[in-house]
């Protein structure tokens, strides 16, 4: 039967290209779903019944079931429900995304009304419009009030990427859960711990310089 | 969890099937036709199944009996065979939802599998054992009393410890532990946090090829432990009859002509294929 030698050059080859496919994820994810988060929390913060409570509603959707189901449904239950059958990578996208973006709208939420009255009435006899105080004012401190909250999800967000093995979606985690089947030895499990730690000390090492550069006042 | 999701979302496409009624529009069986429009069959595969199904960790490759003898198959119908990794757990959700065409990777026959897919005739037989610890002190299903036992979530394995034959002996375990694959199980014994697996003997002698002395499975003086014996079948969608029939008659053509007997030589250096070689 078939040989059991670990191949590492390989096992690397393909731990990269799964790692590539894990990026893309991330990538996605967090180019869509921070925009979407910013609309979101206009939405939830509005006073118009009709455009807040369902917001609401997809909120505790998003924050109160498991990933792992919203990533089953997004791939498994269209078709029987609406016949739309998405490819696996879109799939698995779309349900990060709307997952993330719900957390997103509720920290940048948090960061604009962390931000105190007085600024907005300040701005309003200085004679700003209404956009430019969001702009202008508001939105930069925003920025660095979120800064750590972001970065927590961030980096939660690079292992939720292997979750998506649960559609096939064939990411680092479940790559190297081949391997470690084939060869009957954990060393691949310690490689991909390798692997991810070092993509979660980039994100990390990325918003420690964002921080730098937004802490002018000290 | 996943089970029961599974079930959820198996409920959700029987409804829908009941709202189509039948597997096509028009109620005709196109499913050859398809696969031949497609150019290609998808096979769905755990590749955590060796030596059915797995990855050649020397070659970054699925291979394995299964996929030794599908690739015969798939010349012989010429069409191009596509291998895609899939959940074990999720297979119902992908043959049913189009994303792969068959599933044939150590698939045992069973009454339930029989009721949600078309499936083929038999092509190989299967004994469900249990692998221990060699140093370990069990020799008979008397003396797993108490013992914890690992096994494959939604394995066959699994359904022979339900099934009324084995429930006086599962009732003697102290805990049945459902593990996501085989390979974790594995790891769980050498760590003693099983104490027994309930596997398919192919896999269970993979395992103590590739770690020979470490592992032994249950024999008494009459020979294997077993469970169940079980047949090895293709699971296709419910109603691929018309498919089925094609690769049926492609398995007997390479039974009559050696291949399959080749094949089964190079993996389990004996002929463990079951195919019939006349209609």
């Amino acid at each position: 039967m078939g040989g059991n030698a670990i191949n590492y050059g390989l096992l690397l080859q393909q731990m990269l290209s799964a790692t590539f496919v894990s990026l893309e994820l991330f990538f996605f994810t967090t180019i869509a779903a921070i925009p979407l988060g910013l609309l979101v929390t206009v939405m939830r913060m509005s006073r118009v019944k009709i455009i807040n409570i369902p917001t609401r509603i997809y909120i505790l959707l998003m924050r109160g079931t498991p990933l792992m189901l919203q990533l089953m449904f997004m791939y498994y239950a269209l078709k029987p429900l609406f016949g739309i059958q998405l490819p696996r990578m879109t799939a698995a996208v779309v349900a990060y995304i709307l997952n993330y973006a719900a957390y997103f709208c509720e920290i940048f939420r948090g960061g604009i009304e962390a931000i105190d009255n007085g600024q907005y009435e300040a701005a309003k006899v200085l004679g700003y419009t209404q956009v430019d105080t969001f702009f202008k004012i508001i939105l930069p401190q925003v920025v660095k009030i979120i800064l750590p909250s972001m970065s927590n999800e961030f980096i939660t967000l690079v292992k939720d990427t292997a979750l998506a093995q649960i559609i096939a979606v064939n990411e680092l985690m479940k790559i190297t859960e081949y391997w470690v089947t084939g060869s009957v030895n954990m060393t691949p499990f310690v490689i991909a711990g390798v692997f991810y730690l070092t993509m979660n000390a980039v994100v990390t090492r990325v918003f420690d310089f964002m921080e730098k550069k937004l802490s002018y006042y000290r | 969890m996943k089970k029961v999701i599974a079930l959820l979302t198996a409920f959700m496409m029987l409804f829908s099937l009941v709202a189509c009624g039948g597997n096509d529009d028009d109620g005709a069986d196109n499913s050859w036709k398809n696969i031949e429009e497609a150019g290609k069959i998808v096979l769905g595969l755990d590749p955590s199944f060796p030596p059915m199904g797995y990855l050649d960790t020397q070659t970054g490759e699925y291979v394995g009996y299964d996929i030794d003898v599908a690739k015969a198959v798939a010349e012989k119908l010429d069409v191009e065979l596509v291998l895609q990794p899939i959940d074990w757990g999720m297979k119902l959700n992908e043959i049913n939802n189009g994303n792969i065409d068959v599933i044939w990777n150590g698939f045992s026959w069973t009454e339930q599998r029989a009721a949600e897919h078309s499936l083929s005739f038999p092509y190989m037989k299967n004994n469900q054992v249990i692998l221990v610890k060699t140093d370990s002190q069990y020799n008979t299903l008397e003396d797993l009393v108490g013992a914890i036992m690992g096994v494959q979530e939604d394995s066959s394995a699994l359904h022979a410890l339900e099934n009324d034959a084995n429930k006086a002996f599962a009732d003697t375990l102290k805990e049945t532990v459902i593990i996501g694959d085989y390979a974790k199980a594995v790891l769980e014994l050498q760590n003693d946090t099983i104490n027994a697996i309930a596997i398919d003997e192919v896999v269970a002698r993979f395992y103590l090829d590739s770690n020979p002395g470490a592992y032994r499975i249950l024999e008494t003086a009459d020979g294997v432990v077993s469970l169940a014996v079980e047949d090895y079948v293709i699971g296709f969608r419910l109603g691929d009859e018309a498919f089925v029939e094609k690769v049926e008659e492609a398995l007997i053509e390479l039974s009559a002509d050696g291949t399959l007997a080749k094949i089964s030589q190079e993996w389990f250096s004996a002929d463990v294929n079951t195919v019939p070689t006349t209609k």
